[in-house]
């Protein structure tokens, strides 16, 4: 069972392979998304971050949720040598590069606690999959082309596992080095990481790409993390335990 | 002897710490998040889809950098069913030579098409400021 709403701006897609799959299951995860943007998005101007970016909440009245995403996004900056940072080009503040792996982490969580064993969420092109496909195989997953969406340029079998893409395809740079701001990041083109919670692999591979060409050394230098990087010219760098997830 | 079994009690603890890595998520349960909090109670909401008027909506031209981005937002019964792009950056050739690093570890190849089926496909969608800023731009007409 398997089913799409654009929601967060994105195409949201969540399927179900157990049998007793429900679409009421499917429901609650979009309804958490929705739930999650309402809160998160700096798009809307009634949004608790947007309310906070205009300083008319006191930090100490900021929602639980709110309090556990600034405080990972911190965590996140400082495991990254400040190449993750929230705060954007107007010194607001914008979690967005966060949110979404922490989400879908959140709704995988939920279809678990439901009591299912075989699925995927996947919003934007970030995964988590648990368990095995309608075939009873592990999850296969393409990296899409970042010079062709119709295309795939490698297949990935994972299972409990999450895979986050960072990447500019439409070349709207959004991401940019925040130690170097008038620089937006050209030589890479899409970064791939596959780690235990697409949690992890998105907010590494956000900050990976934002180091440019040595992104993939420091997804390299990161246990739990394997990744594939594609530079302007159509070349791949991938770390040394990636191959063992290829088809 | 008390150098002994500090030996063993580090040797215990690192083969604990490489054995609870390695276990990743294991099949029983997903992993917590840092800090995350266990009572977290799921929230009530109330007419979250179709709050749109149906019709063709073309959201602002956006600077992304590189170009402008601009999209058409399409509302069928309340909700959106498409998003094209009406004017996106086009690439941009580059001469740029990308140096391997020096990690032994890194494998390099030239990307090639694939045709094998696939459950999921994994890439950066459109979730640049750009698009989404038009995007919104379009859907606050369709209110």
């Amino acid at each position: 069972m398997r089913d799409t709403r654009i929601l967060m701006g994105m195409p949201i897609t969540v399927e179900i392979a157990d049998p007793a799959g429900a679409q009421e299951s499917i429901n609650q995860v979009f309804n958490y998304f929705d739930y999650v943007d309402k809160k998160f998005s700096t798009y809307k101007d009634n949004s608790e971050i947007s309310r906070i970016n205009r300083y008319e909440i006191d930090e100490a009245d900021y929602t639980s949720d709110m309090k556990e995403v600034l405080r990972l996004s911190e965590d996140t900056k400082n495991k990254t040598s400040g190449y993750f940072n929230i705060k954007d080009r107007n010194g607001n503040l914008d979690p967005s590069g966060l949110v979404k792996g922490w989400a879908i982490h959140k709704a995988a969580e939920m279809l678990f606690k439901a009591g299912y064993k075989n699925f995927y969420v996947e919003a934007g092109g970030d995964i988590q999959a648990s368990g095995k496909n309608n075939s009873g195989q592990d999850w296969r997953v393409g990296i899409r082309n970042p010079f062709n969406q119709e295309e795939i340029v490698k297949v990935v079998q994972i299972s409990n596992m999450g895979v986050a893409t960072s990447g500019n395809y439409i070349r709207g740079q959004h991401i940019y080095n925040p130690h170097n701001m008038a620089n937006n990041i050209t030589e890479i083109t899409s970064l791939t990481v596959i780690g235990a919670s697409v949690y992890e692999a998105d907010r590494f591979a956000t900050a990976a790409f934002a180091m440019g060409q040595q992104g993939i050394n420091f997804i390299e230098n990161t246990p739990g993390l394997e990744g594939y990087m594609i530079n302007v010219n159509g070349v791949a760098t991938m770390t040394g335990g990636f191959k063992k997830y290829v088809v | 002897m008390k150098k002994i079994f500090l030996s063993i009690l580090t040797i215990s603890a690192f083969a604990f710490y490489v054995a609870y890595q390695r276990m990743g998520w294991g099949s029983s349960t997903l992993p917590q998040l840092p800090g995350q909090n266990p009572a977290f109670t799921f929230p009530a909401f109330s007419n979250v889809f179709g709050n749109y008027k149906d019709g063709r909506y073309q959201g602002i031209s956006v600077d992304a950098y590189y170009g402008r981005v601009e999209v058409l937002a399409i509302i069928e019964g309340g909700r959106i069913v498409d998003i094209e792009f009406l004017d996106y950056p086009h690439e941009q050739p580059t001469s740029k030579q990308i140096n391997a690093e020096a990690v032994p570890m890194l494998e390099i190849e030239a990307i090639v098409a694939q045709s094998a089926e696939v459950d999921i496909v994994s890439g950066a969608t459109q979730t640049s400021r750009a698009f989404k800023e038009s995007l919104a731009s379009a859907l606050a007409k369709a209110k």
